[in-house]
């Protein structure tokens, strides 16, 4: 079995050659823009001008295409919210002392932490132990594993993403786990990734690729790359982006805003 | 109010740069700006006996933004967010004064000294250095990632190389109506720097006779409030510095979107700044009637 990527390999597969990212052409975007727009007017043309506007994010392209829907917290979202917490704080402090402690205060420090505060609190005795093992496994596997990132490559954590269209009635927006790399210089400059602390899911890719549609609509250049970083197992699912990335986030995208559109419609 | 396009050239600073530092005139006449003054100042003290012995009203973009409805009475609290841009302003201005690369080694910065000054007392008032010397490492990460990352949403947006001289970073303005002293409008540019000079050149003795241009960087998506949002700031500054120059844009700027929003500060910019900020004190005034 092949040892998971750490360090200066993983940091690697992340930056790739800096000779290799593509150039930048300067029609891509507002070319989708254009798709994204003629297809989202047409999916809208009945509703409303007065409706509220569809707002869609990841979780709600899934449900759109199909997809399971979301539920109220369960252990292993509270798992991946605490991850993500401790993902954050060793990207931008370079370290992790107390995984459990700090992750439940970075989550109590925002409203939106709330629930899974709440749920954890409520764990019985047993439940609770098997989280706090499951998190001191997998932090300190990613501690070990994730390397520091240079200052100068502008590490962004959390970082919203969000593309108005058709006047606004339709607002698709994302948070990204981590973004790396400045703006473009012409180039593709910037990678974006996920950390995921369940199991490895085709539906992850889906999900970036339609952060890196958004990244593309929102800095004129596209990604050059796009990741999902498993922290059970330390795997790293690595793919560049093209053209075909991105038309494919694009016709996803306009087919989950035609089910949401007719969804309002019928429901109205 | 313009939408800028997306410029097809990169990187994108430049362009956003030199449209926000563009040559510009003073596009309202001192008797323009005394209508817009007056009117203002009229309207709110219609409004005075309403908002009497009140003591802590603010106007800002997010209650232009609300209609007033986010004026809310729940005390304010330090968290991450609420302080990530009183921290990345400080690691902007850091960074700007070549005192740091890059915006994460400033955020650090600033949060260690915020946490020392806090430990030895000397915390800046209105500042989250207390908040940060008692928060644990978890909350306190939390703060520096957010700080980080609007920090360098701020620094990437603009080509610091460009502006003539250097510009201020993050200075909010404020202005009281003398008829309702408990009434503050907050104007807030998260940059304001001077407009080039004509033709290309740099005299110096013009820079205090020259307009300025306002940067103010918001979050989420331009709403339908966006013009008088953008208003707000130069209508404060114009309130707060008679003896100024009318700043000649506001330059609004969507991070999470990459849209710019173009607004030239004309009589018309003003008047409708005015309209809002009146309807939003009305607004302030029939809560107090009611509370």
């Amino acid at each position: 079995m092949t040892e998971p990527p750490s360090g200066a390999e993983l940091l690697e597969r992340l930056r790739g050659d800096l000779a290799d990212r593509p150039v930048v052409d300067l029609e891509l975007a507002g070319g989708l823009r254009e798709w994204l727009e003629d297809g989202i007017s047409a999916a809208v043309a009945g509703r409303s001008e007065t409706s509220p506007p569809i707002v869609v994010d990841k979780q709600r392209l899934h449900e759109a295409l199909g997809g399971e829907r979301a539920r109220a917290t369960t252990t292993p979202m509270a798992l991946g919210a605490m991850v993500d917490a401790l993902f954050r704080q060793l990207v931008t402090t370079g370290g992790l002392d107390d995984p459990w402690t700090d992750a439940l205060a970075a989550l109590g420090a925002d409203d939106r932490g709330a629930p899974v505060v709440d749920h954890v609190a409520g764990l019985p005795a047993d439940e609770l132990a098997e989280l706090r093992a499951d998190l001191a496994e997998q932090t300190a596997a990613l501690a070990v594993r994730w390397p520091p990132l240079a200052p100068h490559w502008l590490a962004r954590t959390q970082e919203a993403l969000s593309a108005p269209l058709a006047g606004g009635r339709v607002v698709l927006r994302g948070v990204v786990d981590l973004a790396v790399g400045g703006p473009s210089d012409g180039r593709s400059t910037v990678c974006l990734v996920e950390v995921k602390s369940g199991r490895r899911r085709i539906e992850h890719r889906a999900d970036l690729h339609y952060y890196a549609l958004l990244e593309t609509l929102r800095a004129g250049a596209p990604p050059f790359r796009v990741a999902t970083y498993y922290t059970r197992t330390g795997e790293l699912d690595v793919e560049d982006v093209d053209h075909e990335v991105l038309a494919n986030a694009v016709r996803r995208t306009l087919d989950a805003v035609s089910v949401l559109a007719a969804g309002d419609e019928e429901s109205a | 109010m313009t939408a800028l396009p997306l410029p097809l050239v990169l990187p994108r600073a430049g362009a956003l740069t030199g449209t926000l530092v563009a040559p510009a005139d003073d596009l309202v006449d001192p008797a323009e700006r005394r209508a817009v003054v007056g009117r203002l100042e009229q309207g709110l003290a219609q409004l005075a006996p309403a908002l009497e012995g009140r003591h802590d009203l603010r106007i800002d973009r997010y209650v232009l933004a609300s209609g007033a409805a986010e004026a809310d009475d729940a005390p304010f609290q330090w968290s991450p967010r609420t302080a990530r841009r009183l921290l990345g302003l400080d690691a902007v201005r850091a960074c700007a004064r070549g005192r740091c690369r890059t915006p994460a080694e400033a955020v650090a910065a600033t949060i260690d000294q915020a946490v020392r000054d806090a430990s030895e007392g000397r915390a800046r008032p209105r500042s989250p250095d207390g908040w940060l010397a008692a928060a644990g490492p978890g909350v306190r990460a939390v703060a520096r990632a957010e700080a980080v990352t609007w920090a360098t949403q701020l620094w990437t947006t603009l080509d610091w190389r460009r502006f003539a001289g250097p510009p201020s970073i993050g200075r909010d303005e404020w202005w009281r109506a003398r008829a309702v002293p408990g009434l503050a409008l907050q104007g807030r540019a998260e940059v304001r720097a001077l407009t080039a000079a004509p033709g290309g050149g740099e005299p110096d003795e013009s820079a205090s006779l020259r307009p300025s241009a306002l940067l103010t960087l918001l979050a989420g998506t331009p709403g339908p409030t966006a013009r008088v949002e953008l208003g707000l700031p130069a209508l404060v500054d114009v309130l707060a510095h008679p003896a100024r120059p009318t700043p000649a844009r506001v330059v609004g700027w969507w991070p999470a979107c990459g849209r710019a929003v173009l607004l030239p500060v004309d009589r018309g910019a003003l008047e409708d700044t005015v309209d809002a900020v009146l309807g939003a004190a009305g607004a302030l005034a029939e809560r107090a009637a009611i509370a």
